[in-house]
């Protein structure tokens, strides 16, 4: 029982993990903090509706056409928007991407309606089961998806940004921007890909996440916010930060909901991240910094 | 003197529209929205602090006066009153964490007591669940028994006014420029001898008790409060007041909360989702007047942020 709810949870927690780390991402090298994150994959979980139950596409290739199109909402939401704005405070940040926000929720609204929309999973064979002397698990297909897609992603960034000159770069410019433009690097560039690589992972987030939610407006609104707690409860700096606060995320929550209180799950996993944060206010991987007055 | 004079047009605006009850109401609603996003202003503006939860003194506030008024029948001037120190005291805990954690850290231990908040006033019997409370009587003082929303227009206004001055005392006090200092740099301040844990308390305890008022006149000026009214998009939205109506200025949150709130009325018409319009008009806002749409009309005085 106790392992089930543990898998389930790494399974949430690998979703919130993979949200983090796109909201990481984009804000070490741009240093903007995307409260629309969520919001614009819903928008590529709409458009993987649209191309998958209305035009009748094929399932990989309408994924793989909602998963571009989020790149590119994401690299012209950057370029044309926040590019010039990012070095208002953090107040107005907030409320320049709420604006987004909002604008995104009522195109969906517009475009496609209130309604909740379906979309199956990828994956619905039997699922995987595994017995052993402490009890059974139960693992369905679309979850496995999710797990080997989500660790997928994780390995494909950690290669691309240590071994590539591209990915070097992209950390250079995260950590000094100023510097790395006098060693030649297009920070430019740097930006637009970092958040190309976001918003293609929020995209992936939205697709993979719709078979449970549905598809409407606020579907992405939780996993927005317990991404970006995610992100902090990890640190804010580095993809082991998102993925260890990711998962723990999802399996604090799923225990409490099982041995705690089921009304009050947030509640309580809420509290126990705030303690968390108390006990260690950098976050889990996060490293305090020595500051200039 | 000179400096409260700007308030005489508000005591006069209503008077043309006393016909019509429904105009007066949609501007008690501004007043308490400023109300509360005065709150928000001083913890972000003054005191440099980040917060993601206020909806949740909001709701404090709505759910301590509505349960005192409606079940307990005790009068309207008594339960604003004890809901807004009941949530002063509830914003001096969520001060404390303020002292160990900033930032994005902030905005996360805010944000999570503010879902908190809600979720727990869901599950309650003596908060009516998620259906909520619902007949709360219009305030009334003992000579206003009416049920008339300009009754209601002039109580918010005084306290905005009140709040106006108290704001304009402490601004030029030493603890005005201790908060000042503390939001520039809490290191330097510290070095200066400012005790960064009272005014950060203070800071949050204001707040809090500002946003428990302003919750306290919302319940009895709708009527109807259920948890789903004070979600995180309330939060956003007092914020979203302050920065598009102008940081640091009174005025500036009046314009941004007539904004807010009469903008949805004026376009209810349409069969137009107004989200767009409202964050389109976020967006440009902030692209082309960064300090609020008090810049438009220079009027008041917009303290820099740093």
């Amino acid at each position: 029982m106790i392992f089930q709810q543990i898998i389930a949870g790494i399974i949430t927690g690998a979703l919130y993990a993979i949200v983090a780390l796109g909201l990481v991402i984009a804000y070490k090298v741009t240093g903007v903090m995307n409260f629309a994150y969520g919001y614009m994959g819903m928008i590529s979980a709409y458009i993987f509706f649209t191309c998958f139950s209305v035009i009748g596409m094929n399932y990989i290739f309408a994924f793989l056409i909602s998963v571009a199109f989020g790149a590119f909402v994401s690299y012209a939401v950057e370029r044309g928007l926040l590019r010039p704005v990012r070095n208002i405070s953090p107040a107005s940040m907030v409320i320049i991407t709420l604006g987004l926000l909002l604008l995104l929720e009522g195109i969906a609204l517009q475009v496609w309606g209130n309604n909740y929309q379906q979309i199956p999973n990828l994956l619905n064979g039997l699922p995987l089961i595994l017995k052993f002397s402490g009890g059974i698990i139960v693992i369905p297909q679309q979850n496995l998806l999710i797990l080997g897609l989500v660790t997928g992603v994780i390995i494909a960034l950690i290669l691309y940004l240590n071994l590539t000159f591209q990915g070097k770069a992209m950390r250079a410019v995260a950590q000094n921007e100023e510097v790395s433009k006098l060693m030649g690097i297009n920070s430019s560039l740097m930006m637009s890909i970092s958040w190309i690589i976001s918003g293609a992972i929020g995209s992936l987030a939205a697709v993979l996440v719709a078979p449970q939610t549905f598809v409407y407006p606020d579907m992405m609104l939780s996993l927005q916010i317990m991404g970006f707690t995610a992100a902090v409860l990890g640190g804010f700096e580095s993809i082991p930060g998102s993925i260890i606060g990711g998962i723990s995320i999802g399996v604090i929550e799923n225990l409490v909901g099982t041995y705690i209180s089921t009304n009050l799950k947030t509640t309580f996993s809420l509290a126990i991240i705030v303690a968390i944060l108390l006990i260690k206010p950098e976050g889990l991987l996060g490293s305090a910094k020595a500051r200039r007055v | 003197m000179k400096k409260y004079l700007w308030f005489t047009p508000f005591v006069l605006v209503p008077l043309p529209f006393l016909g019509y009850p429904f105009l007066i109401s949609i501007f008690v609603l501004i007043g308490i929205y400023t109300i509360a996003a005065i709150g928000m202003d001083i913890l972000t503006t003054w005191a440099g602090q980040i917060s993601l939860g206020n909806a949740a003194f909001f709701a404090i506030g709505a759910y301590t006066s509505a349960i005192m008024i409606v079940n307990f029948h005790i009068p309207f001037l008594i339960a604003f009153l004890v809901s807004g120190f009941l949530s002063m005291l509830i914003g001096i805990l969520v001060g404390l964490p303020a002292l160990r954690v900033s930032g994005f850290y902030l905005a996360v231990v805010t944000m999570a007591f503010g879902i908190a908040i809600q979720q727990i006033i869901g599950v309650f019997q003596i908060t009516g669940g998620y259906n909520g409370i619902r007949n709360i009587p219009a305030p009334s003082f003992w000579i206003f028994k009416a049920s008339n929303p300009i009754y209601q227009y002039y109580i918010v206004l005084f306290i905005i006014f009140l709040a106006f001055v108290i704001i304009s005392r402490v601004s030029f006090s030493k603890s005005g420029l201790a908060l000042f200092a503390m939001r520039d740099s809490e290191i330097a301040a510290t070095a200066f001898g400012v005790n960064l844990l009272k005014y950060k308390l203070a800071a949050f305890a204001s707040s809090a008790a500002l946003t428990g008022f302003a919750g306290s006149l919302y319940a009895s000026a709708i009527g109807f409060i259920s948890p789903s009214q004070f979600d995180l998009t309330l939060s956003l939205d007092l914020l979203a007041i302050v920065i598009v109506g102008g940081a640091g200025s009174v005025i500036g949150v009046m314009i941004g909360a007539a904004f807010f709130v009469g903008l949805p009325f004026l376009l209810s018409g349409y069969n137009f989702s107004i989200t767009i319009i409202q964050g389109i008009a976020l967006i440009l806002i902030l692209l082309f007047l960064p300090k609020g749409l008090v810049q438009a009309f220079k009027i008041g005085k917009v303290r820099k942020k740093a």
